[in-house]
């Protein structure tokens, strides 16, 4: 059984012979630079020249000889998602910095920094008129996407790997907003100024759509995955009234989802982090197929209980090991015991991804990813 | 009198901005005490507020727009409150640890504290273990620490032991909070308090000061 042929029996919820397993096939799955390099030497494998795939996670392109080693059925079929384009790095005070395709300004501390974050943003009036007067990014020019087309192609027809794609310009529609005007102030408007924050979502959307529309008219018959991510949740539960989601959020994701299902036959992958349970009949209604990180240390979100609620209706894709408490801070004998009992959880009937629960971060023992990975290979097996 | 408190305790709940700031001048022109527009009207607010979201009636844009709402009233009453001579419950300095500049979470701390009588000094993100000593020494008896990451919520430990080793002149009390933060964690790197949101930050803190 080939990867390509292992992950469309678990994402169909059937048992292959062992469970597909990610590392990198998504800017949400994959690995911060600092861990990798301590994680490649670690395993003797030889360093190449880093290339930075995602730059506001610090996440590289990660080489085959890694991902062959521990067995991932998936390859990346994307370019970067919230940086555009010809980045250009500066240094501002004790800070690196970065302008991103929507305009707003990111920071990465000079010492101790482990992330850009946003902290200037190209919307400061909360009106109609503000919206009509930003300069609204672009989609990728088609070059872009027929040099994607070029990759996906060849890897469909050369290897047998499972391809996952996205071409989401930012964060997801709830996520964008708050990138392009400040997380308070999108949180604010949405109860004091509701007309503006509905017609920025919307014309986020329109983007999108354009965007995943362009991509997929190239890409769409080769990508067995399509990832989209939103945040609406907090570690507790939800980040807002899960009314004010149902009214304002979910209509526009509804509308990018339908025009995606247009475009291609590839299962649709939500990343939600958190408290996310509430929220798994809604992506369901919208036609998801995939949850992603599983985050096991948020509020409801015991795999078990997951399995036996949604089980049937989704795919789990995330949820090997705790990131925040277990792979950073624990032993490797820690690690590999939860892999093993997230999986005794997670696996039967297929319908689950082996993946940490999202990027591994850095300072993570190298000797925790491999016990991981390696856990997730000898255990996995369905004995077929 | 208790009509306008009513309405500029309901506007602070609803987060309607221009009514708390009718309200509070109402008050204050009908000759009302200072004091008791802020502890009888503002404060309880600001912790029904509290209330809604930890038991989920409310949520995080709901606690935002109460907080601002709040803090314009409190800029129209504090120019009166200092002629009071009112006592602040206790100063807080307030800041992300170095390296994270995720800072929601640390201004919703921040307001719920303020709501409930405590004098704030926002020190920002990506703050240094020099700084909250500084802050420390130059009053402020409670030092609130925030992180994101598991990876910088290991330099709260760091600030701890600053803050021990500084040789304060007064008793200084630690809390922490964040997304990977636990119970357990901060005890074991001796922080005073933890508190998992915003709404119970206050009761924490009050809790310690006794």
């Amino acid at each position: 059984m080939n990867s390509r042929e292992r992950v469309m029996l678990a994402l169909d919820h059937k048992e292959p012979d062992r469970i597909p397993i990610d590392l990198g096939a998504t800017i949400v799955s994959s690995v911060a630079k600092t861990s990798y390099i301590s994680l490649k030497k670690h395993l003797g494998i030889p360093l190449e020249e880093i290339k930075m795939l995602d730059n506001v996670q610090q996440l590289p392109y990660l080489d085959e000889n890694l991902l062959e080693r521990f067995g991932v059925d998936f390859r990346l079929v994307q370019l970067p998602a919230a940086t555009a384009p010809g980045l250009s790095i500066f240094e501002e005070g004790d800070y690196y910095a970065f302008i991103d395709r929507w305009g707003s300004k990111l920071h990465m501390p000079k010492t101790a920094g482990y992330y850009y974050d946003w902290v200037d943003f190209p919307i400061k009036e909360f009106t109609l008129e503000a919206l009509d007067h930003y300069n609204w990014p672009k989609p990728d020019p088609r070059e872009y996407n027929l040099q994607l087309r070029e990759q996906a192609e060849h890897l469909y027809h050369n290897t047998d790997y499972a391809l996952v794609g996205s071409a989401v310009i930012g964060g997801g529609i709830f996520e964008q907003p708050a990138r392009t005007v400040g997380m308070q102030n999108f949180l604010m408007s949405l109860v004091a100024e509701p007309k503006f924050a509905d017609r920025l979502m919307e014309q986020i959307t329109d983007i999108y759509i354009e965007s995943c529309n362009n991509y997929l008219d190239e890409v769409g018959q080769y990508i067995q995955v399509f990832t989209y991510w939103d945040d609406v949740n907090t570690q507790t539960g939800w980040m807002i009234n899960p009314d004010t989601y149902r009214k304002m959020v979910k209509p526009k994701q509804r509308r990018l989802v339908e025009a995606i299902k247009k475009k291609t036959n590839a299962k649709l992958f939500f990343h939600a982090c958190g408290a996310a349970f509430d929220l798994i009949p809604d992506l369901i209604d919208l036609g998801f197929d995939i949850l992603n990180p599983v985050q096991v240390s948020a509020k409801g979100m015991d795999t078990k209980r997951l399995k036996q609620t949604y089980g049937k209706d989704i795919t789990f894709w995330g949820g090997g090991v705790d990131t925040q408490h277990v792979l950073p801070f624990g032993t490797s004998a820690e690690v590999a015991d939860e892999a093993k009992r997230r999986i005794d959880d997670l696996a039967p009937g297929g319908g689950f991804v082996f993946a940490a629960i999202h990027n591994i971060q850095p300072q993570v023992p190298p000797e925790n990813i491999a016990a991981l990975f390696d856990t997730a290979l000898e255990y996995g097996s369905y004995g077929k | 009198m208790s009509e306008t408190l009513d309405q500029l305790f309901e506007g602070i709940v609803n987060g309607e901005k221009e009514i708390v700031e009718q309200k509070v001048n109402e008050a204050l022109n009908s000759g009302m005490d200072p004091a008791v527009i802020l502890n009888k009207g503002m404060v309880p607010a600001m912790a029904e507020v509290g209330r809604r979201f930890e038991e989920g009636e409310c949520y995080v844009p709901e606690m935002l727009v109460a907080a601002r709402a709040m803090q314009s009233g409190m800029a129209l009453l504090k120019p009166h409150l200092q002629k009071e001579k009112l006592a602040s419950k206790g100063k807080v300095a307030i800041g992300t640890v170095k390296g994270d500049l995720h800072d929601i979470g640390k201004n919703l701390v921040g307001m719920m504290l303020e709501g409930a009588g405590f004098e704030i000094q926002d020190l920002g993100t990506d703050v240094p273990p020099e700084k909250f000593v500084d802050a420390a020494r130059s009053g402020a008896n409670i030092i609130a620490l925030s992180a994101l990451l598991s990876t910088t919520m290991i330099k709260m430990k760091e600030v701890v032991d600053a803050l021990a080793q500084a040789d304060l002149p007064h008793k200084t009390i630690v809390i922490v909070g964040g997304a990977p933060v636990t119970e357990s964690f901060a005890k074991s790197i001796g922080a005073d308090g933890f508190a998992p949101d915003a709404s119970r930050a206050v009761s924490t803190v009050q809790a310690l000061l006794g």
